[in-house]
């Protein structure tokens, strides 16, 4: 090992080449990035999902309209949550008469502006539901109270606690009117903050406005439209018995089964963990993609660096460098290449992650073997794509070599 | 120096009279540092046949200073990369310092170069990303050892050649005759048994030469044993032995004494008439700027 003459020359020759190792490196900078990032972000949204199907409630059944579907399992990812439905408030009705079902929400989700004078911001979930909402789905209040059942007809909304801070500030908040899709409602009561942007409710509670279903029929002109039917039942145990009632009231409401899906919420969590499964596998394949084309790259300017120092290696051959010494140093500058640009990948991934976490109200995850990967991914591309070109400089003929400029 | 030269000037075998007069003569009775029998080189086979080498029969003493001349293509640098080890024979034995080196694997004769041999190239072959001080030190660097510890004998040998201050200087700062010195401390750095030197004057003016060659005759005169090919027939009176090549073998081989110093250097003189002026005049010019 000659390392630290090596290390030196290495880094001396990256240097003198700035733009093109800069340029080279960028295949390896993207795909460490994308690789970092998911393992940055998906630790949390594991975590998230994890936390969610521990915490909740083996309890609880979801109905939603399977849409065109074979297997239902689409209608449970969170990008489809707001479709088009078949479910009606007579579905709610009659679910809620079944033996051992507790309570039952259904939810019928709502797009559109919210203003508080000045401050618009579109584009906010509404959800009408009913006063069971939060027992059914466990949420606690940070100040005021649901709606009771007989307050259906009152302009009453709930926010959640991170909508609420946007549009009012927190403490100011109760009581305020508020405008949503251009009726006015005062605000009874504040969601405290889950920090589950991915929960059962389809929605991130934090960041939505609740009304009762009365008030969400004004803006359908009539038509109810229920996204979801969340159902909690007395006991985990009686969930499958639950179940095939539920499918069998929905099916006589319906005459078609295909209309709609009923899962279990713990199914519906690891739906969710498959659907992150698909994201991730995605980003892992064009991440891929993206480290072979800068293996490549690497490889490329390697073989160049080795035809320009032809002379260099007949040189330390001369002076008693063994093959495996060229070899280790020409190994070294691509491993430097590539391990550099995995270094600014993986910064760029926490830069990312941390924007990205902030957002959706995700952990980012520190965690040692994330940057082991984050640099053993690099380190292998480097010493992979770096072995060919490190192999011809070693096996140099050191005559032929000394001979170029002759 | 300056004051035994002064006497000497005008008499002929000047360098080497200085030399010897002022050092203890070189031993060569020791066991040879190096031994070629019946070596043979040939490049390529059928019509492109080219036998570079045929049947060389060579033993060089521990501290003799060989000067080989021959015509272009009459084999020299070939035989030179044979005994360097950067090129094997295609038959004959090769022993340095008595062991048997051509049968070594890649790896040791590489162990071998780093440690036995220096180079020096006609064409100086420093690494010009690397400042004097690592290009001196490089040899070492393929060794175990700290980096830091052998730039400081890197640095200790730069003293002896006088060019302390000249370390951090990158090869294309130098001159021709400064980068083929700084050229020969590389070669010596790891105190080889055998000092390589293809036509080490052959890029540089007369009087940079000289400055090489009196280089070299005090590496000699230190007690290094060197190796040198040379066209110049001025050169041949720093040598210790003269070896003439023809077609790949030896035609002859010649012990300078002092005496054969002189009447080599005297047959070279008649063939050419006006190099005893010549001489004379250079070493008084350089005299003058000491
Ligand atoms: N790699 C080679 N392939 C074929 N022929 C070679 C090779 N190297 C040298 N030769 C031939 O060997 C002979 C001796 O070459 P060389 O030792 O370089 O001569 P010189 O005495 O000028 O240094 C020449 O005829 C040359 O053409
Ligand atoms: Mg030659």
């Amino acid at each position: 090992m000659i390392l630290p003459v090596s290390f030196n020359l290495a880094l001396g020759s990256l240097h003198a080449h700035r733009t093109r190792t800069l340029l080279t490196t960028l295949g390896v900078v993207i795909g460490v990035f994308i690789i970092a990032l998911i393992l940055v972000l998906s630790g949390g949204l594991h975590a998230s999902i994890a936390q969610q199907t521990a915490n909740l409630d083996d309890d609880i059944l979801l109905i939603r309209s399977a849409g065109d579907s074979t297997t239902g399992m689409e209608a449970f990812s969170p990008l489809r949550v707001a479709n088009a439905t078949v479910l009606t408030e007579r579905d709610a009705t009659a679910v809620s008469e079944i033996t051992d079902v507790k309570d039952v929400a259904p939810m019928m989700f709502l797009g559109g502006t919210i203003k508080n004078g000045e401050r618009a911001y579109d584009n906010i979930t509404t959800v009408a539901t009913n006063y069971s909402f939060p027992s059914v789905l466990g949420l606690e209040m940070a100040s005021g109270s649901w709606f009771a059942e007989n307050e259906a007809n009152r302009q009453y909304a709930i926010l959640g606690e991170k909508l609420a801070s946007a549009l009012i500030e927190t403490n100011r908040a109760m009581g305020q009117t508020i405008n949503i899709k251009g009726q006015d409602f005062t605000v009874v009561g504040i969601i405290k903050t889950t920090n589950q942007p991915i929960s059962l409710a389809g929605v991130d509670v934090d960041k939505t406005a609740f009304i009762s279903l009365a008030n969400g029929l004004k803006f359908t002109s009539g038509t109810i439209a229920i996204g979801q039917i969340v159902v909690r039942t007395t006991d985990r145990d009686v969930l499958s018995d639950v179940k095939k009632d539920v499918v069998a009231v929905l099916q006589h409401n319906h005459l078609d089964d295909s209309e709609f899906a009923v899962r279990a919420a713990g199914e519906v969590a690891s739906a969710t963990a498959g659907w992150l499964a698909t994201i991730t596998l995605a980003a892992l394949i064009f991440a891929s993609i993206s480290l072979l084309v800068g293996g490549i790259g690497i490889m490329n300017i390697m073989l160049v660096s080795v035809a320009e120092r032809v002379r260099e290696i007949g040189i330390r051959k001369a002076v008693g460098a063994t093959k495996r010494q060229i070899l280790e140093q020409f190994l070294l500058e691509a491993v430097l290449m590539t391990l550099g640009g995995g270094v600014i990948g993986l910064g760029l991934a926490y830069a990312a992650g941390y924007l990205i976490a902030l957002q959706f109200s995700l952990p980012l995850v520190f965690d040692w073997w994330i940057f082991a990967i984050a640099l053993g991914v690099p380190l292998s591309v480097g010493l992979i794509f770096g072995l060919w070109p490190a192999a011809r400089a070693a096996n140099q003929d050191p005559i032929v070599a000394l001979k170029q400029y002759h | 120096m300056a004051t035994t030269s002064e006497n000497t000037s005008f008499s002929l075998p000047v360098r080497s009279d200085v030399g010897r007069a002022f050092f203890a003569a070189p031993s060569t009775s020791s066991a040879p540092v190096i031994e070629l029998r019946g070596i043979q080189k040939i490049f390529g086979y059928d019509d492109t046949e080219t036998i570079a080498l045929d049947k060389i029969d060579l033993v060089i003493g521990h501290g003799e200073f060989v000067a080989i001349m021959g015509q272009s293509g009459c084999g020299k640098t070939t035989l030179l990369n044979l005994v360097g080890l950067l090129d094997r024979p295609t038959a004959g034995s090769y022993l340095l310092n008595g062991r048997d080196v051509a049968k070594f694997r890649a790896s040791r004769k590489a162990r071998v170069r780093n440690r036995e041999i220096g180079f020096v190239f006609q064409n100086f072959n420093l690494i010009h990303k690397l400042n004097v001080l690592e290009n001196v030190a490089l040899p070492l660097t393929y060794r175990r050892g700290l980096n830091f510890r052998h730039q400081q004998r890197a640095s200790l040998l730069l003293k002896t050649f006088g060019l302390q201050n000249r370390e951090y200087y990158m090869p294309y700062q130098l001159s021709g005759g400064q980068t083929q010195r700084v050229a020969i401390a590389r070669a010596l750095i790891n105190k080889p048994s055998i000092i390589l030197a293809d036509e080490p004057t052959g890029n540089l003016d007369s009087q940079n030469a000289e400055i090489i060659m009196d280089e070299l005759t005090r590496i000699h005169h230190e007690g290094n044993t060197i190796l040198m090919v040379t066209h110049n027939p001025d050169l041949l009176s720093y040598a210790s032995r003269v070896i003439h090549m023809k077609d790949g073998r030896i035609i002859s081989d010649v012990e300078l004494t002092e005496n054969k110093a002189y009447s080599t250097a005297t047959k070279f003189v008649s063939r050419r008439k006006n190099l005893r002026r010549r001489r004379g005049i250079r070493r008084t010019t350089k005299r003058s700027k000491r």
